[in-house]
């Protein structure tokens, strides 16, 4: 059941087994779980159905520390989440990334990545994915092209799938409209959370635009908010416990990261008309595949680097075949040029449309160089350039605070402050080092690193995934949620989304935020119908 | 089997490997910015603007290892590698590449490498660079 806030009575009282708040990838997927189990489940969205500035400015922020992000437009604040955005790349985080690793300082998951393995299976088909496949040999005989013979105990492949992207607005709000044991409550904004003596959340203080107040009584609360709101809300509610929900260890909010989305270092090609099929996107049967180079777990143990996939950019001879015009306009013109090929009326139309026509050149310049190469051949390969969203190591001096201002609702606007540090970098800038002495043992061609020593920041941009401020840990005083992702000073409070990672490993978030999602619906469906 | 090296093989050696670099496409994006006045010596080796490019990579080297290069060093050098003499005698260009690329990645494979003005390239490339620089 859908219902718009607005159409309740003011000072109304829901009740349901469990509460979800946000209907983005982690809330719609654990809502739907639910339906699966039988499991009555109200969900909140604080937006609308459709994109609106009302909503949207509730995301409003301050960013400090690192300037090539942003705290308002990278998330979407409408039914479907950031789903809105996504561009779909996917691959679950690799065993070492829940390691407790030497080289990187308040690493290591609660779990492993074994214990996920096959939520991250239910997950594929939530995001239109091909088969649970990322093995490089699960794709032999499948993919064109062959692996370059780089020596095996340093560099391997890692295989990406690619989603439509699942829009989950689109795809899932008939679903979630139909399912008869959930109430999908939309313009339905958490505001508050309320605590008993004993330490449980006993209800949802809910407000719409219009100032109506909704109450939710539930004997289980999901936050499912995105990784930047989630450590917001928490630390709004600070009129029972100081500093807010949660940060009794001042832990909220800390240990932010995102991934160094950065296209540096270069390969120059022994042979320019070298086979590099096998590293770009491969359309299967199943699912666009993608393959990049990543070192061995064994060896980034050893050397104690942070992980990464190097994504190979091939600059052709022809410049009618190089891709490097793309911007947020052309994003913007390719979506809605997608949608119409689909026969779809795109999403956001005007405001895309307005991006392009505020820097139209490179859409001109995409236009133009796409109807070029179709008549005109690549030619060779002149250099290859290494794209790639890098992993930070959690730093806790990187945070989401809460700054003075309110927003419409009355609710403290979050800053972000992102750190990175020189170390960050190096750790990159050595792994590059090492893909470039096995391409040159195995005269593929010669590197040239990107990364100087000093190491500069200004190349680094957000790969807009955020990770970590409310992160899991056995220990209440090195993380906000235990490995059941119950915040661990609450009885009935969980976290969903990426806020929960403990690191940001190399894969993009979503399939491993689905997973979880999975995991902890599961959890609870257990424990309820258990209680019942 | 151990070749014999005297002053002139030294030099004339690294020159003579040179002409085949392994990965010669390295040394034309490494010389884009590099001004292109050859001595005549190295002109006749053919690819004078590649060859331009493996000298300013050899002086770079130079400024980080002054001892790369010198004939002590490349003698000791040389007769831990001796592919490379066989290299320089060798006729077949293909054939003289594909021994200088195995030496190369010998090195490589050895963690036997350094950055050179954010190259990462192998120890002998090194050498025979700044030999010739
Ligand atoms: C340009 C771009 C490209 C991306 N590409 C990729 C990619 O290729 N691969 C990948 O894995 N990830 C990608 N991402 C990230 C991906 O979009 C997010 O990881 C994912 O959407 C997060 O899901 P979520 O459910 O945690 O949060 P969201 O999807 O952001 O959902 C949060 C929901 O909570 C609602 N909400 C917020 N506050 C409240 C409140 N107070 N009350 C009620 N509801 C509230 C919001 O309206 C929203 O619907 C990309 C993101 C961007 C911006």
């Amino acid at each position: 059941m859908l219902a718009d806030l607005e159409t309740l009575e003011d000072n109304t009282t829901l009740r349901a087994p469990v509460c979800i708040v946000g209907a983005g990838a982690a809330g719609i997927t654990m809502a739907l779980e639910f339906a699966r189990a039988g499991v009555e489940a109200i969900l909140l969205e604080g937006g609308g159905l459709e994109f609106t500035d009302e909503s949207q400015a509730i995301y409003e922020g301050e960013v400090t520390g690192q300037g090539h992000t942003d705290i308002a437009f990278s998330r979407l604040r409408q039914f479907g989440g950031t789903t809105g955005h996504w561009t779909g790349l996917c691959a679950p985080l690799a065993p070492i990334d829940f390691e407790k690793r030497e080289g990187v300082p308040h690493s290591g998951w609660p779990i492993t990545r074994a214990d996920l393995d096959p939520f991250y299976e239910r997950a594929q088909p939530y995001l239109q994915l091909g088969p649970y496949a990322y093995a490089p040999a699960d794709w032999d005989g499948l993919l064109t092209g062959a692996p370059w013979a780089l020596d095996s105990a340093v560099v391997e492949p890692a295989v990406y799938q690619s989603s439509p992207p699942t829009r989950f607005a689109e795809t899932y709000l008939q679903a979630i409209t139909d399912a008869p044991t959930i109430r999908c409550l939309y313009h339905a904004n958490l505001k508050n959370l309320e605590l008993s003596d004993g330490g449980a959340v006993t209800r949802a203080q809910v407000v719409g635009y219009s100032g109506k107040t909704v109450f939710i009584e539930a004997e289980r609360f999901v936050l499912a908010c995105g990784g930047i709101e989630n450590a917001r809300l928490l630390l709004n509610f600070d009129s029972q416990r100081a500093g807010g929900i949660g940060n009794e260890n001042d832990l909220v909010g800390r240990y932010f990261m995102d991934h160094m989305n950065c296209t540096l270092s270069e390969l120059a090609p022994a042979d320019r008309q070298g086979d590099i099929a096998y590293y770009l996107t491969h359309q299967t049967d199943t699912v666009p595949v993608h393959i990049g180079l990543k070192l061995t777990e064994d060896l980034m143990r050893r050397e104690g680097l942070l992980d990464n996939t190097v994504f190979l950019d091939p600059v052709w001879e022809s410049e009618s075949h190089n891709d490097d015009f793309r911007d947020h306009a052309w994003l913007a013109f390719s979506a809605i040029a997608r949608a119409f090929s689909r026969g779809q009326v795109p999403d956001q139309f005007w405001a895309r449309t307005c991006t392009i026509a505020e820097a139209p050149g490179a859409v001109v310049t995409g236009v133009y160089r796409n109807i070029r190469r179709r008549f005109e051949p690549a030619g060779t390969v002149t250099t290859i350039r290494f794209r790639q969203d890098a992993e930070q190591a959690p730093n806790p001096d990187s945070r989401v605070t809460l700054n003075g201002e309110l927003d419409p609702l009355g609710m403290r606007r979050a800053t972000l402050d992102w750190q990175l540090t020189k170390a960050d970098l190096l750790s990159l800038r050595r792994t590059h080092e090492l893909i470039g002495q096995a391409v040159g043992a195995a005269g593929i061609g010669r590197v040239r690193l990107g990364i100087d020593i000093p190491p500069l920041f200004d190349a680094i941009y957000t790969g807009y995934h955020h990770i970590g401020t409310t992160r899991m840990h056995d220990d209440p005083r090195q993380g906000v949620v235990d490995a059941d992702c119950r915040v661990h000073s609450v009885q009935n409070l969980y976290m969903a989304g990426s806020s929960v990672f403990t690191t940001g490993g190399t894969a993009n978030p979503t399939l491993t935020i689905v997973a979880l999602a999975i995991r902890l619906a599961d959890h609870l469906a257990g424990e309820i119908s258990g209680a019942a | 089997m151990a070749k014999f090296i005297n002053r002139r093989n030294v030099l004339f050696g690294a020159v003579g490997v040179m002409s085949v670099l392994a990965t010669r496409d390295f040394f034309l994006l490494y010389c884009r910015n590099v001004s292109r006045n050859t001595p005549d010596f190295f002109a006749s080796l053919g690819d004078e603007s590649v060859f331009g490019a493996a000298r300013a990579v050899g002086r770079q080297v130079k400024r980080l290892h002054p001892d790369f290069g010198t004939e002590t060093m490349l003698a000791r050098f040389y007769g831990e590698r001796p592919l490379l003499l066989e290299a320089a005698e060798e006729t077949c260009l293909d054939t003289r590449k594909a021994m200088l690329q195995s030496q190369c990645g010998e090195d490589f494979s050895n963690g036997r490498c350094l950055v050179v003005d954010g190259w990462v390239i192998s120890e002998t490339e090194a050498q025979l660079c700044a030999a010739v620089a």
